[in-house]
This record gives structure tokens, sequence and C-alpha cells, in this order.
């Protein structure tokens, strides 16, 4: 068999250079420091991580260790990384990216996070691992920096994109990669067209809401893994052995299985009975849209707001081409309506639990006037969106991190969160995705808290929720069964204990 | 390398380029570097550019490297340090060729000196992950004879740039190129003759790879990513030997040490 074999050309010339000059000549002393530096700097066998006694602030957990030896030695550096929330992954990628570059295997690196995550990673790598990694803000860093951080907003758009095209890097790691599930989006077709030789993708939820979300992620891993999409569902379909192939590609490590110790997390489903007037309001809303022939997803999308609160709905209602009759008589409905039975309950749960409460809701209407309704009842409390700059974002955790009691947060807030003294959570109306649930819920049930966590998911009852929290067992149920048990997102209430974790 | 064993290097380094030690504990030291050091490493172009150009005064810094995790120095060495790794490259780059001769005692007669090329090569395997083996060779420039193992023979010598007086050295026979070569093909010679398992399980990783690659785009042969794939997978798994000289140079030694090395 033929192994290309290259010797060094450029100390020859340079030698018979020297030869030629008589010099200059290194004495021994500096001589022997070389050699000594060179052997010091060896890599003594294929097997085995050097990257660990290259760390000096921090002691890897065994799991990561072994995550990182396997995703080297056994993978050969193509992974989903996808353990639970609050586990650690930076620290993984980050082993595995030092190890590469301590064997000289990786110079050229590209690391894709969200904007909100960049300089955490920046921190990490520079820190951590003294991976001298820089951040990508306006002037175009690609070329000069070895390793570059960016969001992917950023290296999507030109300049950047163009310049990264044409960079041929070694190790692309892309964190929050479920964010590239769907493979028509221009995100998936960027990172598609991006070279690498080692690649890691990053995510608690490798699957969300289908199971072709997790053939996207590996078909941008490796090419051809899962074989053609179509083959792939056929063989998922007809319980192939996707799950093997699958495990090939990805690592979950789970907290039960961690030495760490984790505090527990109670989850309590709460279906709330609605008043009569709630009622007639929903039914009257639900013939409303019936009549106007209104296509589903708006439909959806109004049952859903009404669900959470009357003003979520009236807001939309209002922008909306609706018959004048049939939209009078749901806002006569609506003004009769002066109960909201849902945030009766959330109001108990906060006086009960005598704790801090973080609520989050899909609505900013509805964040409005949970404030307000709580401020009725004298319960100060905090609002949080993604809109908020970064100032005013410190500014409100510090608040309900003080003496505010009630954080109320729209989705886009959840990003990010560190909220490890609150033990609190109510899922005030529910995503349909149930992956989002689990990204709530390690905001507070991650690295540091110290207390169990308890979580209430409210649902209204005889609406659109319940085939919501219905549809949300289903997909966790898939979840599971593809890729690994998960803790609890949802928790056993009557209604839907029967359907709870079926396959 | 033990925190010692860094503190040591790092103190050998800069005072052998000609830094002074201003401060020595036994974890910490604080030298006084010259210009030269400071421009390898102090990392500050514009100041030593606006000096220059200005004539003002040199100023090369001090640094300080320790071992102690809770004191205040210019960097903490540990195994990972990007300045303990920034001294071994310097040390690297600074001590890559020489010509050296022994300084054995002065006898009562002049003693002939032997030339002997001296190569240190590392020798790195690929295969999607790598493995180092160091070598150090001597060739002897008038026998021809080699020896591995050549910087630990030498280690315990004392050498100078130039020969002292009681020493002449004495003329090749065999031409340093010529003798590279002979290194080379001995290299070449002795890694055929190694085992290969580590190359052909690379080999059989690659195909497997390729194929299923090729079975997914056979429909769009066109795909740029098609393309890309392939060569990262090629570049990957398509093992390789390099070899990277650390470092070499003409050694002139006693007569006495052919039969040293060889017993």
């Amino acid at each position: 068999m033929f192994i290309d074999i290259q010797f060094d050309e450029d100390w020859k010339q340079d030698f018979q250079h020297r030869l030629h000059q008589e010099g200059p000549w290194a004495s021994f002393e500096l001589y022997q420091l070389a050699y000594q530096a060179a052997c010091e700097q060896l890599v003594p066998s294929f097997t085995g991580l050097k990257a660990p006694e290259h760390l000096y602030h921090i002691q890897p957990y065994d799991y990561q260790l072994e995550t990182a030896r396997r995703v080297v030695e056994e993978m050969n550096g193509k992974a989903i990384l996808a353990d639970e929330v609050g586990l650690g992954k930076t620290i993984e990628a980050g082993l595995i990216l030092k190890e590469y570059m301590i064997r000289g295997l990786v110079k050229k690196a590209l690391i894709l996070a969200p904007a909100s995550l960049v300089n955490q990673w920046s921190r990490e790598l520079n820190q951590t691992f003294s991976i001298p990694a820089v951040v990508q803000r306006k002037a175009p860093v690609w070329e000069h920096a070895d390793v570059a951080i960016a969001s992917l907003d950023t290296a999507k758009r030109p300049p950047h994109n163009e310049i990264i095209q044409s960079i041929d890097y070694d190790c692309l790691i892309i964190d929050e990669a479920h964010k590239l599930k769907n493979d028509q989006t221009k995100n998936a077709a960027f990172v598609r067209s991006l070279q690498k030789k080692f690649c890691l993708l990053l995510t608690a939820t490798p699957v969300q809401n289908r199971i072709e979300e997790l053939y996207h992620l590996i078909t941008i891993l490796k090419p051809g893994w899962l074989g053609t999409k179509a083959d792939f569902k056929k063989r998922y379909e007809s319980g192939g052995d996707v799950q093997r192939l699958i495990h090939q590609v990805m690592i979950r490590n789970r907290r039960d299985e961690t030495p760490v110790n984790w505090t527990k997390r109670n989850v309590i489903n709460q279906t709330v009975t609605l008043s009569e007037e709630e009622e007639h309001l929903y039914e009257s809303l639900c013939t409303l849209a019936e009549h106007a022939a209104l296509p589903g997803f708006s439909r959806t999308l109004l049952k859903r707001e009404l669900a959470s609160s009357k003003e979520a709905a009236f807001l939309t209602l209002k922008e909306m081409d609706l018959p004048a009759e049939g939209l009078n008589a749901v806002f006569k409905k609506m003004q009769a309506c002066s109960r909201n039975s849902k945030a009766e309950a959330l109001l108990e749960f906060v006086q009960q639990e005598d704790e801090k409460v973080l609520v989050f809701t899909e609505y900013r209407a509805t964040q409005l006037y949970l404030q307000w309704f709580l401020k009725q009842h004298g319960i100060p409390s905090v609002p949080y969106r993604g809109g908020f700059k970064r100032g005013k974002k410190d500014w409100m955790m510090q608040l309900f991190q003080g003496k505010v009691p009630v954080m109320i947060a729209t989705e886009a807030g959840g990003e990010g969160l560190n909220l490890q003294f609150c033990h609190r959570l109510v899922n005030y109306d529910l995503p349909w995705n149930p992956m989002r649930l689990e990204q709530r819920i390690g905001r507070l049930h991650r690295h540091g808290q110290t207390k169990d966590v308890k979580v209430l998911n409210l649902a209204a009852e005889a609406t659109i929720e319940a085939d919501i929290l219905a549809r949300l067992q289903q997909k966790i149920g898939m979840f599971e069964n593809v890729i690994g048990r998960i803790d609890a997102i949802l928790g056993q209430s009557e209604d839907t204990k029967e359907q709870s974790y079926g396959r | 390398m033990d925190d010692k064993a860094m503190l040591n290097f790092s103190e050998s380094l800069l005072t052998t380029c000609g830094a002074k030690v201003i401060d020595r504990t036994h974890q910490t030291i604080t030298v006084q570097l010259t210009e030269d050091l400071d421009k390898a490493l102090m990392n500050r172009p514009f100041y030593w550019h606006y000096i220059e150009k200005t004539n003002g005064i040199k100023q090369p810094k001090t640094l300080t490297l320790t071992t102690d995790t809770e004191a205040k120095a210019d960097a903490h060495l540990h195994q990972g340090s990007p300045r303990l790794h920034q001294l071994f490259r310097y040390a690297k780059s600074q001590g890559a060729w020489t010509c050296l001769y022994d300084q054995a005692p002065a006898g009562k007669q002049p003693e002939p000196l032997e030339p002997w090329l001296n190569v240190n090569v590392t020798i790195s395997k690929f295969n999607g992950l790598r493995e180092d083996t160091p070598l150090s060779i001597g060739l002897h420039l008038i026998s021809g004879a080699r020896v591995e193992g050549f910087m630990d023979n030498v280690t315990e010598r004392s050498f100078s740039l130039a020969p002292s007086a009681y020493t002449y050295p004495v003329r090749p026979l065999i031409t340093p190129t010529a003798a590279l070569r002979r290194i080379e093909l001995f290299i070449t010679e002795t890694l055929s003759h190694k085992p290969k398992g580590w190359a052909e399980e690379a080999i059989i990783k690659k195909e497997a790879e390729l194929s299923l690659l090729d079975q997914f785009f056979q429909d769009t042969p066109d795909d740029p990513t098609y393309q890309n794939e392939r060569r990262a997978i090629e570049e990957r798994l398509q093992p390789k030997i390099s070899v990277q000289v650390i470092n070499g140079g003409l050694f002139y030694l006693p007569k006495s040490i052919l039969h040293h090395f060889q017993a």
C-alpha cells in the first residue's frame, strides 16, 4: 500500500543557504530548547484526548470528556451534540475544537451562534480554552482571524457571506442548530454551502415538530447518511433501524445520567374550567370564524388568542376584515365578559406559592393584561420580551431578582435568560412545539438551580388548548422514540393521562 | 512538563536570548526583555514603529511569568497557556539551524573533530486523526555511519560556535546535502516496514463515506455541496505521513564518539 510521505523542504533550503553563508547558527542551548519545545508539542497517540491537560480554569465532567473522545475517535469529528439543556454543550464543543487544534488538524474554524450567545462563546473559547476566537462585528475579520464567531444573521448577509463561502473551513460549529430544521430556509441553504471538514451541530432539541427536521440536520452534517428523504421517511414509518443510524452521529447526555446533582422538576397540568360568559364568548368567536370562512390558520390563531385573553383576540379581530354584525356580537360578549378564569388560576398560584414566579405567555396583549390584572391584586410584576434593549433586559432581570415577585415574559425573551434564583414557572398558554416549553423550563431548571422546580401548565377547558395539549403529548412521544427520553415537560392531568407517553 | 519544568524552560530561553532576570522565586520569574525579545513576544508593533520613527528612547518591557494560580503576573504558565506556546514557537524559530564544535578539555595534542549531520524530525501520521513520533538521527560525514537517539547522546556535552584552540575540524567526505538525502531514504525505508493498519482503516472509512455521498448525489452531480463534501472527505481521511524537521545542523565531535555511539 502506498502512503504519500511529504518531507519538509523549507528547512532544507534554509539550511543550505546558511551553510553557504556560514551562519547564522543557533547556540547549543537554543538548539536544545527548540528540540525540547517540539517534543513537548508532539501528539503521542492517535487515541486519547490531549485537550483536557491544556485547560487551566475548569475540570470538565467525565461525560463531557467521554463525549469529546467519542466525537474525535469514533465519529470522525462530525456529530450532533444533543445534550439536555444545561449540561454544557459549549464545553464539549470547546474540548473537541481544542483537541483538533492541538493535533494540528484544525486551523480555520467558524462558530455560528444566535446573536445573544456570541459574546458568551467568545468568553468561553478565549478564557476557558485559550482559543483566540474573534467576534465578527462590522468590518470583516474572516481572513485574518483563524477562529471566528458570528451570528447566522450576520454571516449570511453580504459582504460576509461570499467571503465565508470562499474559505475552506476545517471546523464548523453551529449552536442552537435546530434553527436549521427547515431545509427550505436561507439559513439552511447558506450553511449547506459552507466548506467544512469537521462539523458540530449543537441543539438540545434536534426534533421539535416533525421527524424530517432531524433528517435535515443530519443531512447538513453528513449528506447521504440517511439516504434520500423519501427513503428515510419510509424506513422510519415502517419501524426500521433509524435509531441506530441516528445515534451513530448524535450524542445525547441526560441530566439524570450525570453526576451533577439536579434538583427535581414537578410539572402540573391544570385544566381551567371557564365561566359561563367566557364559554359563550368562545363559542361566538368560533361561530364567527366559521361563518366568515376564515382560513384555518387565522381561525386557530384567534382561538388560541382568546383562550389566552380577550385582549389578545381583540387586537387581531380589529385588524381583520370581518362582517360587522358577527364582529359586534363578539365584541359585545367581550364587554360583558368580566372574568378571565386562567388569570384567576394564575393569581391563585402566585398567592399560594409565595415565591418568585416566571410566567410565559405567547402574546404581548396578554402580557400587558396580566401585569394589569396582578397589579389589581397588589402584585407587582416586570415584563420581559425579545424587543427590549440589552440594558433594559438586564434591568428587568435585576428587578425580578430583587423585590418584584413576578416576571411575565413572551417567547422571544426565553433565549439566553438565566434565572436559577427562581423556582416556579407558569406556562400561561401553550405553544405547539414541546421543545419551546423545554427551552422555557431550561431557563430555571439549569446548572446552578438549588431547589426543586415547579412548573404549572395552564389550559382552558374545552378550547383549542385541549387539542394543543394532546398534540404536545404526541410530539413528545415521537421525540422519545427517536432521540431518547426527555425530562418532564407536561404533567399528567386528568384529561391527558391516557395519552401521555402513549406510543 | 510540570510547573518547575515550564518555569525552567522559560527562564533558560529568555536568558539565553539576552533577557536579564530581575526577580526569581520558585514559582515566579520576572525578566527585563531585550529589544528583540520585546518585538518577538509582546505584540506591540505600533510602539516600536513609533519609537523608531521618532528616534525615541527604546524601553523594552519586563515580563513576569508564574505558575502560582493566585499570583498577579503577565502570564500564568500551564500546559495550554498561550504564552508558553508562544515561547515554544519562539524557541523553535530561533533554534532551527546550527553548526557546533565540541568543547573537549584541552589535551596535550591538537585533536581532530569529525563532522556529523544531526537532523531531528517529527514524523506525523494522518488518518483523520494524528500521531507523532520524534526521531533524532545523526550521520557521520566521514564513514556514513548512522545513529538514532543522537540528541540524547550529546546532551551532556558542551559545544560552542567556534572550534577551541586545541581542536581542528576535519572536512566532511559526505556533503550535508547528500547526507540529508540518505536520511530521507532511511526514513522512507523504515516507514515502509512499519505496520499500516492505521492507514488501511482510514481508507475503508473513506471509501464508505464516499460511496454514501456518491449515492446521495447521483442525480445531482453538479451540486457544489457534493464537490465540497467529496474534497473534505478526501482531505480528512486520505492517509498521509509528513516529516517535519524540528532542527538540524553540523556537529563536530571527537573521533572517539563513534565508538561510544556504537557501544
